[in-house]
């Protein structure tokens, strides 16, 4: 099974290349804040605004700090906002969904009514709200850093998860394999988990990778609104933000992390469609 | 039916109540309010504080003010912004038609781009037309919209001239200014915002309609189509077109009612009067009253189009019954 | 064959889509567009006044007098509330007010009082202000009129107090106004102010704001009034037409008491909500003023072609509040901040900053370095000293106060006054989140605080928190910070700003939660300075003594002022008559604008 699915991935030419590049951002990420001897963070104000040159190779913002080595560095926060607000959103989009669908009645009507409060409330108003919230709280371990930005996302937008897993859990419920684990006398919990779910997988999968790339732009536009991470702490969304007012001039500090987001997102997307494809049941060649 | 419907609009009110008094709640714990903006001015005394903060109405407890808002929009009334002073539905009603001009516009052209590119990329999957159509759509949605606004603006207003001597496109607004009203001047003024809406939701709208599509062309009625010797032209026009229209009301169902929020990037880059801006401006200044009109008028259409997309669907889909 | 037909389909589909659009697009180009805005006003030049010759004795120094007639356009980034005084502080408002309304008397751009509709500035030597200072009687010029034609008289001073404090609208400020018992009226062009209690910026009231009585309403009513949208006054301009977040128009008063002027025919403020695209759209010629620049805006104006920079130092400026009393939530002022209550410790960083390199870095050199509170205008004080950056001698006083370097250079504690040995010199450096220019200063700052063996950890918070109210929990207010960064100036007469730095009683606390006195600064002597200074006719006097505690204030370092800003706004040269004036509105002389 999974050699199939890898199998008709790999006929999805763009998935696969969306997979290269993904991966490539990620070792960069990782690397090039390691091994480098610049400080992402240290300003050198006798190289402020250079366009890209041998030793800068992306050029330096308006501290002097080297965008490429800063680039990498914002990524890892980036990347990690987009896979810890998916990981939130998965969690609690599943649980919920799981739950309501499995058991229906009332436990599921109150769980879509909870559901669609969410979906009632434009999701900027919720952003803003909660954004401002947890940064005015006097606790830097949720006030400070990514860590709002992660928390609001990843606590804001479950609910389209949540349905689709529902409506998942709604139609492998009355499927035979369920039945007969309910006969063998199997307790809710261990069929939830070892029969149904691994059913209801694929669309997670593809939900989960496409999460990822919109909490990319989202806190690009958070931080575009001001609500973003803070600086110092360095994010492609609030690179980019500071970015405007030199985009004619000092172009080189737009271009890059604007890239970094548009080949990022843009690849997440292709390998969404690729495991739609893949992990599609009606597949047809 | 009517039962269903009855029933489901009964089901609509506690929600919309619980919602009403959510944000309501949200609104007043964050930092802020409306009189924020006076804090650091060292000309305003906290004399003047404490008397604005009565006057405003802002000194009653919370519960207090919120029965005094439910009470007063069951009578129609919307209540006054307490930064503007004017009646929050007149705000509302100001900027409404403007957001609807350039959101149905852009919407509309989504609408008509993705049509036959969904159907053309579901039917012909892995063409070179698809992997196409899939990118160009993919890269509206993978870009900060502030970002290809502004670089827009750059290129359109900044850098290219217009063969009369000024820029290539206006940079913003809805019209010229002071100028009669003439159409080439509104289409030009539309041009660039439409444009940024429509690439960036062309993504969302593609796959929508591919997704539809390739679903409907497995189903076994289509093989039969097929196997009967039918031509594909008319096996896409009787067949697979109209069950399109599935996905189609979905995705009208989605995004009507964003489409009253408006876009606040798409807004602010372009400097268009609408309620994207008016909706940020309120979070940022606490004007409570505009908020929780936009809000709660906004919850009403999500859940109204909920519902209506619910009985367009049993309308189309006889595998659908309601129970 | 089966291929075949499918393409066609496809084409036709394709084709149709296509065609929509480039209709769209094509249609768009093809006539000039904004003609109005991009071609400068080749056909307004035979202005109304054609029967009339321009009288160029009027004229500033051109010999030909400045051209008659055209629009200027002006983008702006805040969007305007309101457009009565009374219901609103932006900035923009009374920046586009300033073309409208005009009062008693305005701030030239050296800070000196220059009559309006008043015939001269009441002083004590010319009989004007009584010699208890609570009768201030201004006499109007002769023949004033609204740019409706009526006249103006003394009732409608009376009418603007009346308004002013009326109880219930919910209007902004009464400072000033609440102090006056009553206008008094001998004749129209005479108003006579009485006084309750002495208020020693007596000058400043009236003067930007008249409402006239016949275009108002009831006071009761003023949230409703017309007038907040479509405000009337003796200024050169008049509005005709508002749409909220969109645009103002307005155009020449005809019955502008100065003949000839204004020369420009109309003004259309454009807001234009994001600078960065306001700046594209100066750029380009869509507009010809742009409002309220930041620094960082600089590279990019020095590469516009034809545009111009308009940059009068402002007063006061960007600082640092120290707090001396203990950091805790809420902090009880009476009991001293561990680190910061020792005056050498403050001393020791003002020594440290290096505030030529924030300027010449960050501020593209064009700022001053800051110095104290008033450092413009009349009260500017004279033979103030300037603390200047000597690392070496912020060493020598954290040596000397007991803060040693530690091992890894951070200063820790030995024999400190104010906290036990062994505390690390560590203090949390906070500002308004979402300002570039902070953010980077900031960083500057910290580096140098680190070459003296200060740490700072950066700790930013919307400013709705950081400059709330004490019950949003304000860190300022409260007193559970170290330091906080941000830029607040006193008007042209600094009453209110040094009451509300140096005065004791102004400290926050529970019982006193509007406070404002944030640095907790505390001197009984200083508060007598205060006192006097707020109940003194004479204004030399008056500037004696706030320069004493000004200089009292330097020995204290409650503050440490970073920069004197510029007051930013950039406009294209084809634009004439600009004076640039820190003290007032960028058009507060729109009259005098003209066309080449």
């Amino acid at each position: 099974m999974r050699a199939m699915v890898w199998r008709r991935f790999r006929k999805h030419k763009p998935a696969l290349i969306g997979l290269i590049v993904i991966a490539t951002f990620i070792a960069l990420c990782i690397a090039v804040p390691l091994i480098t001897n610049y400080d992402p963070g240290k300003t050198h104000l006798d190289i402020m605004r250079e366009a890209p040159t041998a030793a800068h190779i992306f050029g330096t913002d308006e501290l002097g700090r080297d965008m490429f080595v800063r680039l990498w560095d914002g990524g890892r926060i980036s990347i990690l906002i987009g896979v810890a607000t998916m990981l939130i959103a998965i969690t609690i989009g599943t649980l919920i969904g799981a739950i309501a669908g499995f058991y229906g009645g009332n436990i599921d009507n109150i769980l879509m009514r909870f559901t669609d409060f969410m979906l009632s409330i434009p999701q900027l108003f919720l952003l803003l709200i909660f954004a401002q919230l947890l940064r005015s709280t006097n606790n830097p371990a949720i006030s400070g850093g990514p860590m709002p930005i992660i928390l609001i996302i990843g606590v804001l937008v479950w609910p389209p998860v949540a349905r689709l897993v529902r409506g998942q859990f709604l139609s492998l419920k009355a499927k035979e394999f369920v039945e007969a684990a309910k006969m063998s006398g199997a307790r809710n919990f261990r069929i939830i988990l070892r029969h149904v779910l691994p059913n209801a997988a694929s669309p997670i999968i593809v939900a989960a990778t496409l999460r990822v790339g919109a909490a990319i732009i989202t806190e690009s536009t958070l931080s575009f609104l001001g609500f973003g991470v803070q600086p110092p702490t360095a994010t492609w969304g609030n690179m980019l933000k500071n970015a405007q007012a030199q985009m004619t001039y000092a172009p080189w500090t737009a271009i890059f992390p604007g890239l970094a987001i548009l080949f990022t997102v843009l690849s997440l997307n292709y390998i969404g469609d690729g495991l739609r494809d893949a992990l599609d049941p009606h597949h047809v060649e | 039916m009517t039962q269903y419907i009855l029933r489901r609009i009964i089901q609509a009110i506690p929600l919309l109540l619980v919602i009403s008094f959510s944000v309501f709640l949200l609104m007043n714990l964050i930092p802020g309010g409306p009189l924020a903006a006076y804090e650091n001015n060292p000309n305003i005394t906290p004399e003047d504080l404490a008397r604005l903060k009565t006057e405003l109405g802002l000194d009653a407890p919370i519960h207090v003010r919120y029965w005094n808002w439910l009470t007063a929009v069951v009578r129609g009334d919307w209540g006054i912004s307490q930064i503007t002073r004017r009646p929050a539905l007149t705000e509302i009603a100001e900027k409404l038609p403007n957001t609807l001009y350039l959101s149905l516009i852009a919407f509309f052209f989504a609408l008509i781009i993705s049509l036959p590119i969904g159907i053309i990329s579901a039917t012909r999957q892995y063409s070179w037309f698809d992997h196409f159509a899939t990118t160009v759509a993919f890269i509206g949605q993978s870009m900060p919209v502030f970002w290809f606004g502004l670089v827009l603006i750059i290129i359109f207003n900044a850098t290219l001239k217009h063969p009369n001597g000024g820029p290539f496109l206006p940079g913003g607004g809805m019209f010229t200014i002071g100028a009669d009203f003439s159409l080439d001047d509104r289409l030009s003024h539309l041009i660039l915002p439409a444009s940024v809406l429509t690439f960036f939701s062309l993504g969302t709208h593609i796959r929508y309609m591919r997704a539809g599509m390739l679903d409907v062309l497995h189903q076994d009625y289509i093989r039969t189509a097929y196997a009967k010797g039918q031509h594909e032209r008319a096996v896409l026009l009787n067949h697979a077109l109209k069950n399109s229209v599935l996905p189609l009301v979905t995705i009208i169902g989605l995004e009507i009612p964003g489409l009253f929020a408006g876009a606040v990037i798409t807004e602010t880059i372009f400097s268009w009067p609408g309620m994207g801006r008016l909706f940020f401006n309120s979070i940022e200044r606490g004007d409570y009253a505009v908020m929780m009109g936009i809000l709660m008028m906004s919850a009403t259409l999500i859940v109204a189009f909920g519902l209506i997309t619910d009985i367009v669907y049993a309308f189309l889909d006889p595998r659908i019954r309601f129970d | 064959m089966f291929v075949r037909s499918r393409a066609k389909l496809l084409v036709s589909v394709i084709a149709l889509t296509l065609l929509v659009l480039i209709v769209v697009a094509c249609a768009a180009p093809a006539t000039p567009p904004p003609a109005a805005t991009s071609a400068p006003a080749a056909t307004s030049a035979p202005a109304p006044a054609a029967t009339k010759p321009p009288a160029p004795t009027s004229a500033p120094t051109q010999a030909a007098g400045p051209k008659r007639g055209g629009k200027v356009t002006w983008a702006v980034w805040q969007s305007p509330i309101t457009l009565n005084n009374l219901l609103g502080t932006q900035t923009v408002m009374g920046d586009i007010l300033s073309l409208v309304q005009e009062g008693m008397s305005e701030v030239g751009p050296d800070g000196a009082r220059i009559p309006v509709l008043a015939k001269e500035i009441p002083t004590v030597q010319n009989g004007g202000v009584s010699a208890d200072g609570k009768t201030i009687t201004w006499k109007l010029k002769e023949g004033l009129v609204y740019s409706d034609g009526k006249p103006v008289t003394c009732a409608d001073f009376q009418f603007t107090l009346q308004a002013t404090m009326t109880p219930g609208v919910g209007v902004v400020s009464t400072t000033g106004y609440s102090d006056i018992d009553k206008v008094e009226c001998p004749d129209p062009n005479t108003v006579v102010l009485k006084f309750k209690n002495f208020y020693a910026p007596y000058l400043a009231l009236f003067s930007e704001d008249l409402i006239p009585k016949h275009a108002a309403g009831d006071p009761k009513d003023m949230a409703k009034w017309d007038f907040n949208r479509k405000p009337l006054g003796t200024g050169p301009f008049k509005v005709d037409e508002w749409q909220a977040d969109s645009f103002i128009t307005l155009s020449r008063n005809p019955n502008y008491r100065e003949k000839d002027k204004p020369y420009l025919d109309q003004i259309v403020v454009r807001i234009v909500p994001s600078s960065e695209v306001a700046m594209q759209l100066l750029s380009s010629g869509e507009v010809d003023i742009m409002w309220n620049n930041t620094e960082a805006d600089f590279p990019l104006l020095e590469k516009m072609a034809g545009v111009k920079t308009s940059e009068p130092l402002q007063i006061g400026g960007e600082r640092l509040f120290l707090n001396m009393a203990e950091n805790k939530d809420p902090s009880d002022p009476k009991k001293p901040h561990p680190i910061l209550s020792d005056v050498k410790v403050r001393q020791a960083i003002e020594y440290g900053i290096n505030k030529q390199r924030i300027i010449e870095k960050l501020l593209f050199g064009k700022a001053k370095p800051g110095t104290n509170e008033i450092n413009a205008g009349f009260f500017q004080c004279a033979n103030f000293k300037p603390r200047g950056f000597d690392v070496a001698q912020a060493k020598k006083l954290l040596d000397e106060t007991g803060w040693v370097p530690g091992s890894d250079g951070i200063r820790v504690s030995k024999g400190s006054k104010t906290a036990p040995d062994g505390t690390r010199l560590r203090l949390k450096y906070a500002t308004t989140s979402g300002n570039k220019l902070r953010e980077d200063s900031q960083v500057l700052i910290v580096e140098d605080m680190k070459a003296i063996g200060v740490e700072l950890y950066i700790e930013n918070a919307p400013s709705s928190v950081v400059i709330g109210s004490w019950d949003a929990g304000s860190p300022r207010r409260h007193g559970n910070f170290d330091i906080i960064m941000y830029t607040t100036n006193a008007s042209i007469d600094p009453h209110s700003q040094m009451m509300n730095l140096f005065y004791s009683k102004n400290i926050p606390s529970e019982a006193n939660k509007g406070g404002v006195n944030y640095t907790r600064f505390n001197d009984p002597k200083v508060d007598e300075l205060l006192e006097k200074a707020g109940s003194d006719p004479d204004q030399n006097k008056r500037r004696d003594l706030y320069c004493q505690v000004v200089a009292m204030g330097q020995e204290t370092t409650n503050m440490i002022y970073l920069y004197q800003r510029l007051k930013i706004d950039s406009y294209r040269d084809r634009l004439l008559g600009w004076v640039p004036n820190a003290w007032d509105s960028p058009a507060w002389n729109a009259e005098l604008w003209s066309l080449k």
